[in-house]
Parts: C-alpha cells; sequence; structure tokens
C-alpha cells in the first residue's frame, strides 16, 4: 500500500513521461537498447540482500506468521474492539474483535485506516519547541515549571482533551488535576453530543448520553441521525441493527432527513424535511402520540402549532406507526439542539422506550465532549486566566467555528503545550509540541459503555521520541511511574474487585483482560429520576416558537463516511474512499436537490457561495444529488485542512465556521442568509468513482419483497423476463473444468448498508494504492473492491440500492479467454487468478471484463517512502506499472489456511478463511466459503430462494453470489 | 562518433540479450545464481555444525517447520552451545556480544527467490522434503554456496516428479502446480 505521497499531494500522477515524449524517436531507441543491454547484464550479479535475525527473538515471535494481539480501536470515541495483526514485529492490519460485545468484529472504514496513521511519513518525530526540535528533558522543566507557576500564582492549569473515556486515564486526569489550585478539565468532540445530555439531565436529572439498543426495537424513527453511518457508534448500531432485521422481518425504520444519508438510504420509508422541519415535526409528533395515548396534559396542549400542513403530515404518519407499531419502538435525532433533544426524550418515555430501547442506567460514554464549557474556557484564556494550556487528542482550531478567536485566545497562554502525535492547526498554535505516540505505541483505555472496559496495548516500540499524554501527565506531576503500571494499579483496584472472578488473583485476570482486550464488569447503575413532565412544554414553546422563514433555504453541516471529523485527511485511503452516497473522493461538496439546481442555475460542480445569517459564508462546489431536501443544502465537515500534512491539506473546504453558537453549543444547522452562485469560478471537478447512477432497468441489483420470503414462486425479481432461455444457456468456454473447491462469496443485499469499511479493509489487507484526485477522474482508481450505488425512482424521493462489486471469479471468464499470454487463467480452487509476473499489461481483459472489476497500474502507484513501506501486507505481491491486478478473493489467506490445514493433515474447515471484506462488515452482509461443499454456509445461503448472480443473463457462472434487497415500502401505520 | 560508437554498442548488445533471453538453451542462465557464495560476517561452517558434529538442522533453523520463513538463528541460539565450546575464539565474541547489546549479526543472503514468488517452508517440511533438495549439500559446505537454479522450471519439476511418483516415505504429495501455488 502507499500512494506516491508526494504526487498525491500535489495532485500530479504517480509518474511522467515527459522526457520519453520530448526524445527523437532514435535516440530513445538507443537508450532503450543500452537499458536492456544493461539489464541483461546486472541480471548476472546477484543482488546483495541482508538477512537480519533477532540478537535474542522474543518465544512467542516467527518470521512470516502473523501474531495477533487484542486492543481498542483508537478511530473515534465509540472505541470498537480490534485485533491487530503484527507481522514481524509491524502492525499492518486493524480488524474487528469478534468477541467484542459491542462492535461484535465490525470495524469502519475510519478504523482500517487507522493503521496507515502509524506509518504518516509526516508524523512528528519528537518534541519541538515553536516549531524548532528540542528535547524532552528541555520540554519537561519548562513545563513542569510553568505548572508550579500557576499553583504559585493560583492561575489556571487548563486541560482540553477529546473524550477519554478510560477509568484509568479519568482518575490519572482528576490526580494531575487535583495537584493544582485552579485546574479544569475541558473535553472537546468534533462531534457534539451535549444537547443529548443536557436533554436528559433536564427530564431524568442525569446528565448521560443513553446506550441506543437498535437490536431491542422493532420500529426506529430517526430524525436526520445517520446511526448507521456516522452518528455516536455507527458500528455497533449496524450490527445491532442489521441482526435484529435479519432475525424479524417487521422490523422497520422511518428515517426523516434533509440529505440523504447512509442511514436514509437504508430505511423503509423516508421523508425529507430540512433540519428546522425536523424539530417541527418532533414536536408534532410528540403532540399526536401524547394525544392519542390521551396523555396530553392542558398544558402541553395550549401549545400553538406553528408549522407547516406538510410538517403536520409527515408528523401525523409518523405517530400513527408509533403508535399502531405493538413492539418496541425508538426515536432518535441529532440535532444539536438541547430542547429539540428533550422533544425526543419525551417522546421516548411517552412511548415507554426507556428501559428496554434506551438504556439509562448503564449509559454510553462516548461523547463525553462540551462546547459550553470549551466556550468558557476560551473566555477565560482571552481574560489571561489561563497559566498553562494542554491540548490533546482534538483540533479546535479548525472545527471549532470561531477557529481565529480561539487562535487568538491559545496565543495569551504563557504555556500552551499541544500532544497530538501529527501537526495540525492546533499544534502550530501551541508554544511546546510534546508529540504522543500512536496510539498502536502506547497504552491506553477506554469505557464505551458502563461497565465495559477495553485496553490498549501497545504492539510495537515507538517509532520515534513520543511519549503518551498519560505517561506526560505523569512525568508532569513528579510522578516515577509509568502508565502501564499506572493502569494495572488502578485495574487493580477498582476495575478487578467488581469483576465477576474477583476471587482469583489479580495477574491472572489482567492478563485475560489483554488477551481478550476487554473486560465486563458490574457497573453500578446511574440513578435515573423520574421524568419530569415538567420540561415538556417548555421544550415544545421553544421549538414551536421559532421564528420560521417560509420559503428560506436552509444549510446543514455533517460528517462524511469516509472522513468524517477530518482527523485523519492525511490518509490518503480514506481520502480515496467514495463517499457511499455521491460517491465523490478528494473533497467535499454541497449537496444540493435537482429542483434547486434549476431554480437558481446551479450546475454539477460550479461553485456556489453559501452564507449563514451570522455573516460567514463559504464558497464550495455543488453537487446535485436526488433525494435531497429542495430547501436545504448540505455540506461535510472536516475538508479544507490546513496543516494535516501534503496529503490531506487543501482537499475541499472547511465548513465548520457557518456552525452557529448557540448557547454556547455548535449548531451544526441554520438558515443561509444566501445561496448564491460564485460567478467567474470554472466548475469544479469532482473525482468519482462511479458517473453512472442509474439502473435504465438493467437486471443488475436484485430485489426481492421481503414478506415473500421462502416462497420460491413468487418473490425477487431478477429482472431477466425478456432474457430468452437460450441466450441465457449460451457458452462459448463448453463444462468448465472440476476444480478440488471453488470458493465464492454470498453477499446479502438486505445486510448491506453501503458503508464502506469492506472496501477500506481491502485497500489495506491488498497492498491496494490511492493514486490522488487526477487519477480517480481519469478511472485509474484502484479499488479492488467498490461499491456500485444506483438511484431509481424520482428526483425527489429514489429507492437506492447498494451493491458491493469486486472481481466475481465467473467460471466462464471473459478475461482469461482474451489474454495473450495466459496471465489470467483459472485454478484448482476455483478461482481466477492474475499472474502478475506474466502479465504484459495489454488491458484486454479489463476491457471484456463486463463487470469492469479489473484494474491496471497506469504508474509505479506504491510510496517512496520508507515509512508508508513498513505498513505493506507482506503476504501480498506489490504490483508494478503496467500489470493488471484485482480482487484475488484474499488468496493469501486462502493459502495460508490451506498450508495449515495440511501441515495438520486435515480439510480446511468451512469459516476457516475470512476475506478481509467479509471480516471487517459491520452488518455482516458478506459470507465466503467453498461453494462446492454442500455444507458450508456460503452454499447453503446461495441456495436462498433470494439469490442471483450479477448480469446473469450472459451466463458467467459467477462465484460471487448476492441475495437479492428486500423491497423498501411504507411502514405499516 | 561517440554518437556512432554508442548505437553501435547497444545495438550489439540489444542483439546478445535479445539471443539470450529468446533462447531456451540460455534464458535460464538470466538470474541464475548457482555457485553463490559470498563472505558472511561470521565464518560460519556448516560442515562443522552438521556434519562433524551432527546438529540436525532444523535445531538452529527452528521456524521452518512453524512458518514460511525458515529464518537464520538468533545469535542466543548460538550461545546455547558456545556459551562454553570455543568461548574466546574472535568470531563467538562477536556472537557474544551481539546478544550482551542485542545488536543483531548482519548476513549475508544467499538463496533469494524474486519478490512475486511465495515459498513457505512448513509446507515442505511438513511433507518430509529434505532440506538438500533445495539448498543442496550445505552439511558439506564450510561456506554456504548456492547450487541449485531456483528457477520456476526447476521448481515445477520436482512438484511434478512428487506428485507422479512420491519418494519414500512420503504420501499424498498433491503438489500443485498451479500459478496461484506460488505467485499471489
Amino acid at each position: 500500500m502507499g500512494a506516491s505521497d508526494a504526487a498525491v499531494g500535489t495532485g500530479k500522477p504517480g509518474g511522467t513521461d515527459d522526457a520519453a515524449t520530448s526524445l527523437k524517436r532514435r535516440t530513445f531507441l538507443q537508450i532503450i537498447g543500452a537499458s536492456v543491454a544493461a539489464g541483461a547484464l546486472s541480471g548476472c550479479r546477484p543482488p546483495r540482500e541482508k538477512i537480519i535475525p533477532y540478537a535474542k527473538q522474543p518465544p512467542e515471535l516467527t518470521p512470516g506468521v502473523a501474531n495477533w494481539y487484542a486492543s481498542t480501536c483508537p478511530g473515534c470515541s465509540a472505541a470498537c474492539g480490534a485485533l491487530v495483526k503484527v507481522m514481524d514485529g509491524r502492525p499492518i492490519k486493524l480488524e474487528g474483535n469478534p468477541d467484542h460485545p459491542l462492535s461484535r468484529g465490525g470495524l469502519c472504514a475510519i478504523g482500517q485506516g487507522a493503521v496507515a496513521g502509524l506509518y504518516d511519513p509526516y508524523r512528528r518525530i519528537g518534541p519541538s519547541r515553536e516549531g524548532k526540535p528540542t528535547t524532552w528533558a528541555e520540554a519537561d522543566a519548562a513545563i513542569s515549571d510553568a505548572l508550579s507557576r500557576s499553583r504559585a500564582s493560583k492561575r489556571q492549569v487548563a486541560l482540553l482533551t477529546g473524550s477519554m473515556s478510560g477509568s484509568a486515564t479519568a482518575a490519572l486526569v482528576a490526580d494531575f488535576m487535583a495537584a493544582f489550585p485552579q485546574a479544569r478539565h475541558v473535553i472537546y468532540d468534533p462531534f457534539p453530543c451535549e444537547a443529548v445530555r443536557e436533554a436528559h439531565r433536564r427530564a431524568y436529572g442525569v446528565s448521560v448520553v443513553p446506550r441506543y439498543r437498535f437490536d431491542q426495537a422493532d420500529l426506529v424513527v430517526a430524525f436526520g441521525a445517520d446511526f448507521l453511518g456516522t452518528w455516536l457508534s455507527p458500528v455497533e448500531f449496524t450490527k445491532q441493527w442489521s441482526s435484529k432485521r435479519a432475525a424479524s422481518h417487521a422490523a422497520r425504520h422511518i428515517q426523516v432527513e434533509a440529505r440523504m444519508s447512509l442511514t436514509g438510504t437504508n430505511a423503509d420509508e423516508r421523508h425529507t424535511l430540512s433540519p428546522s422541519e425536523q424539530a417541527d415535526c418532533l414536536a408534532a409528533t410528540l403532540m399526536k402520540v401524547v394525544t392519542t395515548l390521551g396523555a396530553a396534559t392542558p398544558d402541553l396542549a395550549s401549545v400553538k402549532a406553528s408549522w407547516t400542513s406538510e410538517v403536520q403530515t409527515v408528523a401525523d404518519r409518523l405517530a400513527d406507526a408509533l403508535v399502531a407499531q405493538r413492539g418496541k419502538r425508538l426515536v432518535v435525532t441529532d440535532l444539536g439542539d438541547a430542547a429539540v433533544q428533550t422533544l425526543a426524550v419525551a417522546l421516548n418515555d411517552a412511548l415507554g422506550n426507556v428501559g428496554t430501547t434506551v438504556d439509562l442506567e448503564r449509559p454510553s460514554r462516548q461523547w463525553q465532549g462540551s462546547d459550553t464549557q470549551l466556550a468558557s474556557l476560551v473566555g477565560a484564556m482571552q481574560r489571561g486566566d489561563v497559566e498553562v494550556l494542554i491540548i490533546h487528542g482534538c483540533n479546535p482550531a479548525h472545527s471549532w467555528p470561531r477557529g481565529k478567536e480561539f487562535a487568538d485566545a491559545v496565543a495569551k497562554v504563557p504555556c500552551s503545550v499541544a500532544t497530538g502525535s501529527v501537526a495540525d492547526e492546533t499544534t502550530r498554535l501551541t508554544k511546546w509540541h510534546c508529540p504522543s505516540p500512536h496510539a498502536l505505541e502506547a497504552w491506553s483505555d477506554a469505557e464505551p459503555a458502563s461497565g465495559i472496559h477495553s485496553i490498549g496495548q501497545p504492539v510495537l516500540r515507538p517509532l520515534y521520541r513520543t511519549r503518551s499524554l498519560q505517561d506526560s501527565l505523569l512525568a508532569w506531576s513528579g510522578k516515577r511511574m509509568s502508565f502501564h503500571q499506572y493502569l494495572q494499579e488502578h485495574w487493580r483496584t477498582a476495575v478487578f474487585p467488581k469483576a465477576a472472578k474477583a476471587s482469583g488473583d489479580f495477574a491472572a485476570f489482567w492478563d485475560e483482560a489483554l488477551e481478550r482486550g476487554w473486560v465486563q464488569v458490574e457497573a453500578s447503575p446511574t440513578r435515573v429520576g423520574p421524568f419530569r413532565k415538567g420540561v415538556v412544554p417548555s421544550a415544545l414553546r421553544q421549538v414551536a416558537g421559532r421564528t420560521k422563514e417560509p420559503n428560506g433555504t436552509e444549510f446543514e453541516l455533517y460528517h462524511s463516511v469516509a472522513l468524517r471529523d477530518g482527523e485523519a485527511a492525511n490518509n490518503p485511503w480514506l481520502q480515496e474512499l467514495p463517499d457511499p452516497i455521491t460517491k465523490i473522493t478528494w473533497g467535499n461538496c454541497a449537496c444540493i436537490a435537482p429542483s434547486l439546481a434549476t431554480r437558481l442555475g446551479i450546475s454539477e460542480g460550479q461553485w456556489i457561495e453559501v452564507g449563514a445569517a451570522d455573516g460567514s459564508a463559504l464558497a464550495v462546489p455543488a453537487h446535485v444529488q436526488v433525494g435531497q431536501h429542495p430547501g436545504t443544502v448540505s455540506i461535510a465537515l472536516g475538508y479544507g485542512r490546513t496543516e494535516a500534512g501534503p496529503i490531506g491539506n487543501g482537499v475541499g473546504v472547511n465548513a465548520g465556521h457557518l456552525a452557529a453558537l448557540s448557547g454556547g453549543m455548535r449548531r451544526f444547522h441554520g438558515q443561509a442568509r444566501s445561496v448564491a452562485v460564485a460567478s467567474n469560478r470554472p466548475a469544479f471537478p469532482f473525482a468519482k468513482t462511479q458517473i453512472h447512477d442509474d439502473l435504465d432497468g438493467r437486471p443488475i441489483v436484485g430485489e426481492a419483497d421481503r414478506h415473500a420470503h421462502g416462497s420460491p414462486e413468487e418473490g425477487h425479481d431478477h429482472g431477466h423476463a425478456g432474457h430468452e432461455e437460450e441466450r441465457r444457456k449460451a457458452n462459448l468456454w463448453g463444462k468448465p473444468i472440476p476444480s478440488d473447491r471453488r470458493w465464492g462469496m454470498v453477499i446479502d443485499l438486505d445486510r448491506c448498508t453501503g458503508c464502506s469499511a469492506c472496501v477500506a479493509a481491502c485497500d489495506i489487507e491488498n497492498n491496494v494504492p490511492a493514486v490522488g484526485p487526477d487519477e480517480v477522474r481519469r478511472s485509474r482508481d484502484m479499488h479492488w473492491m467498490r461499491i456500485d450505488r444506483y438511484f431509481e425512482g424520482d428526483a425527489d424521493s429514489p429507492t437506492v440500492r447498494h451493491q458491493p462489486m469486486m472481481c466475481q471469479h465467473c467460471a466462464n471468464a471473459s478475461c482469461e479467454s482474451v489474454c495473450p499470454v495466459l496471465a489470467t487463467v483459472h485454478d484448482d480452487q476455483g478461482l481466477n487468478v492474475q499472474v502478475y509476473n506474466r502479465c504484459v499489461g495489454t488491458r484486454y481483459c479489463a476491457n471484456n471484463c463486463p463487470y469492469k472489476v479489473r484494474r491496471f497500474n497506469w504508474f509505479d502507484n506504491q510510496a517512496k517512502l520508507a515509512a508508508r513501506r513498513l505498513g505493506l501486507n507482506p503476504s501480498v505481491t506489490v504490483r508494478s506499472r503496467g500489470v493488471m491486478e484485482k480482487c484475488s478473493l484474499c488468496i493469501q489467506r486462502i493459502q495460508e489456511a490451506r498450508i495449515r490445514s495440511r501441515n495438520e493433515g486435515r480439510d480446511v474447515q468451512d469459516g476457516e478463511v475470512r476475506t478481509a471484506c467479509e471480516q471487517s462488515c459491520p452488518a455482516d452482509a458478506i459470507v465466503f466459503g467453498d461453494l462446492q461443499d454442500p455444507n458450508s454456509r456460503v452454499a447453503r445461503l446461495a441456495k436462498d430462494t433470494r439469490a442471483f448472480s450479477a448480469l446473469e443473463e450472459l451466463n458467467r457462472q459467477p462465484a460471487i453470489r448476492y441475495l437479492a434487497r428486500s423491497k423498501r415500502t411504507e411502514v405499516e401505520a | 562518433m561517440k554518437l556512432h560508437f554508442a548505437m553501435v554498442l547497444s545495438a550489439t548488445l540489444t542483439l546478445a540479450a535479445a539471443v539470450t533471453m529468446f533462447d531456451p538453451k540460455y534464458y535460464a542462465w538470466i538470474g541464475d545464481q548457482t555457485g553463490y557464495a559470498p563472505v558472511q560476517p561470521i565464518e560460519y561452517s556448516h560442515k562443522v555444525h552438521a556434519k562433524d558434529n551432527s546438529i540436525p538442522c532444523e535445531y538452529c533453523h527452528f521456524s521452518a517447520r512453524r512458518g514460511p520463513v525458515a529464518g537464520v538463528p538468533p545469535a542466543s541460539v548460538c550461545m546455547n552451545c558456545h556459551r562454553e565450546i570455543r568461548k574466546d575464539a574472535p568470531d563467538i565474541v562477536k556472537l557474544r556480544k551481539a546478544v550482551e547489546t542485542g545488536k543483531p549479526i548482519e548476513w549475508v543472503r544467499v538463496h533469494r527467490l524474486a519478490d512475486f514468488v511465495r515459498f513457505d517452508h512448513s509446507a515442505h517440511v511438513a511433507k518430509g522434503v529434505a532440506c538438500q533438495a533445495c539448498h543442496g549439500p550445505v552439511e558439506t559446505m564450510a561456506r554456504v554456496e548456492q547450487t541449485r537454479h531456483m528457477s520456476m522450471g526447476w521448481c515445477v519439476s520436482c512438484h511434478r516428479q512428487y506428485t507422479a511418483k512420491p519418494p519414500k516415505g512420503m504420501s499424498d504429495v498433491n503438489a500443485r502446480v498451479e500459478c496461484s501455488t506460488c505467485h499471489y
């Protein structure tokens, strides 16, 4: 893996042939001749290579055999369980921990990409002072000095961090804070959740983010919350919801949203409302539900509805569905407004969801950030009250709406310290940069949900002169111990006694926890007070009383599936991961509805200027998105980084400053003062991986009636009506040669949400390079696996279908027939293999492939930078320029299992080989195995009535079978 | 004049290269490292260890049965014996220092396959293929030398022979000759 970093950063292809084109033919031939001769001669001389064994080899290590360590995903606050694959001492892949109670083996794209951060060539290699390298001793002396000054002067010590849910870390921070008279710990997350906590505080007296249980819900109504894509804990929620839906056909989901979100594309029923209308709709739904249930108080009935009839219609529909549903219900919203969140809390309470689908007693401990606290800290810094500021794990200079104000405030702090492992906009502001190691190089802990403690363990020594925040805090408070010791001590005293097996010995408990990566202990339930009915009318009045602009346009800011807050912007694989809906890579856009585009005369890629009510404005290229609310412009956050590194700098635009601070909290939506075409700027050419969105009636993605399961006659429409039977049987190839096995896959399109975790997993596993936006525009992206996304129906409410697409490993393979050098052939395992060393790069195979899954190396795309090369998977050949490549069904994993089983004198078991995509899938949509073995899971699934092959009429006999997606029908009310 | 000379030279060399590459008698010669016996940082003799003192190959190359890489033993393995035997010889001092400082010995690789070839030692060892089948009579060598071609044709011929007629003590060989056996 490894994009040619410099080339990607500048947007240029991986190599240029300018020199060759300017040469005369004769000179060119001379050079070629000489180089062939030189090549032949150099072939005679052995390349001198070294073998460097360990001086003392650790006993658990065998060269060429991977070790796996359980750890915690550092990607976001959700802290999913992860297994780290370490090959010859180097971590090369993160996979979901199947044993983990929350993420249950899934890992999202961000988590998959996290390992690349370790080998980011632009990481800080040691501490620095005002940008100049310094030593740890010097930094420690100066910071300790400033800390003692603050003790004497009674000025503040402020610790500004992202959410750190780990109990040992929290205890350590508390210890550190206690040593100073004026200390405060401010938590700031790019993803604000304060309104949710505030609403629960108002309603129940507990300031928590509940643990939502989508696996318990029979009907989910989500207002804007993209819970399968980016909201709170998407992997956990996807696992829950996909298993629930698979188990019960009655589980339904209604999404009310402004933009086309990943979650919205998977909903049974979808309504488009602008963010302010969503708030209205929630209020209207609440009023209707309590009235229907006969629980309305006079206080409530007195609230005057100020919303449009359109909102009322949607609300009536939702209320009817919620009331009619006999099972458990769940209402969620992502609107960052405490009043609106209070309405959602009230609705959940009225429907009796608390204790079933909303767990308040054992709440989530993710996303503890508080915008109001940061706002107050900025005030204190401006007044000069802060002596020492330590910033860790957050980047307010980029994501805080008033970044400039924040920067000025930091400048007024005498001793400012940042501890990020990479340089970013915030570390540039501080006097000291004391870099942390990558999460895979340090000890950490997390408690993503109450009672579930998770350990992050280092899997290699820090590559550079770095020290974790925890170790730094210990050093600065004069304690002579490492965080490893502190963590163990804390677990011995605080976690171990609560564990069920506490009678045993702590060392054994600790070893077991390390091996599993997590432990579950008895957590004392949060004391939840009775629901305070009094909060509802005021919240209702607050929402209903807002001034409405009847025909105004609104804007909405969101986090993208590929980059979220943009912390990993310097990761080329995540930049090149196509957005699941727009299929845009390398940048963000303003999603506008086709009707708005027509009205304002905006075409695709044209720059528009979006002005917020507070006067701030943003120029951003427009993307015309079907399914978008006509009066809302949606823009992804996390882009437009200026100090991310050469890969991420200047990719997209930063929309963060459009967010308004209302009551100290960021609000990611608002009235757009203006939306206008920014004239005289040429249209932005989006780097898209899919440029045709329509199925055009072709039978590619099957759809089945969800309720017609098990009846082969009715049921799904493969759509091959009109294709005659003979044509389907037509075959150029004769009978396929019998093989020992037939490795294949079944992909359940009903489970697949399109989240693209598999794409990222495939990239990292198979050394698939990122090629940069210019090459993507030329359709030269290298993804072995892509997710085709189709829109059907009218532009206002289209049906969306996602279909993972990779080499289909056809029995009648078109590619094999046209290869002049037999570089692509069938093997005795039923695989269609690509032999890189035979390939001469004619590209006939790619041209003849009906699925368009073959990728050609136009350049030597692999990294030239040594740091990136450390992250390559040594089990997969690095392909060079001029060679075709494609999905191998993770043949390196098949071979590993074959050799292991043969050495042990047995057969490969079903489920023993898991491909990278299958392993990472949070929805368990992919199953891999031997289609020839009648008892394998994959063979059984392939016989399902929903099973079909893509482009079945071509009779390619693919080894990839799909299970038709259920028709999304309206929820019964 | 210079240009003219360059042209003639390159044309000659190109022709030579073409002849070499397309004559089956010669093309295997390209990249053939037979006879390669580089000087090692320590004058280690396999003859002394494997023949004279009958130490089995897998005592030192203990990874060969466990994984794809046979591995050169860590210096600590040498010290199992050399803590006592000839402990003051200059080469042994080097080994002791390596263990003490943790700075490993940098050996020169003798047998090397191309990057696009995957070879798994454990698969061969488990089936009972003798080390000498590929590495030659190492136990007679004072300095390790490559004695076999290690070209693809050489690998495949053995896979075919062993599958057709398994040598004594080997059964169910079924050594594949698919491209995907080694290239992925």
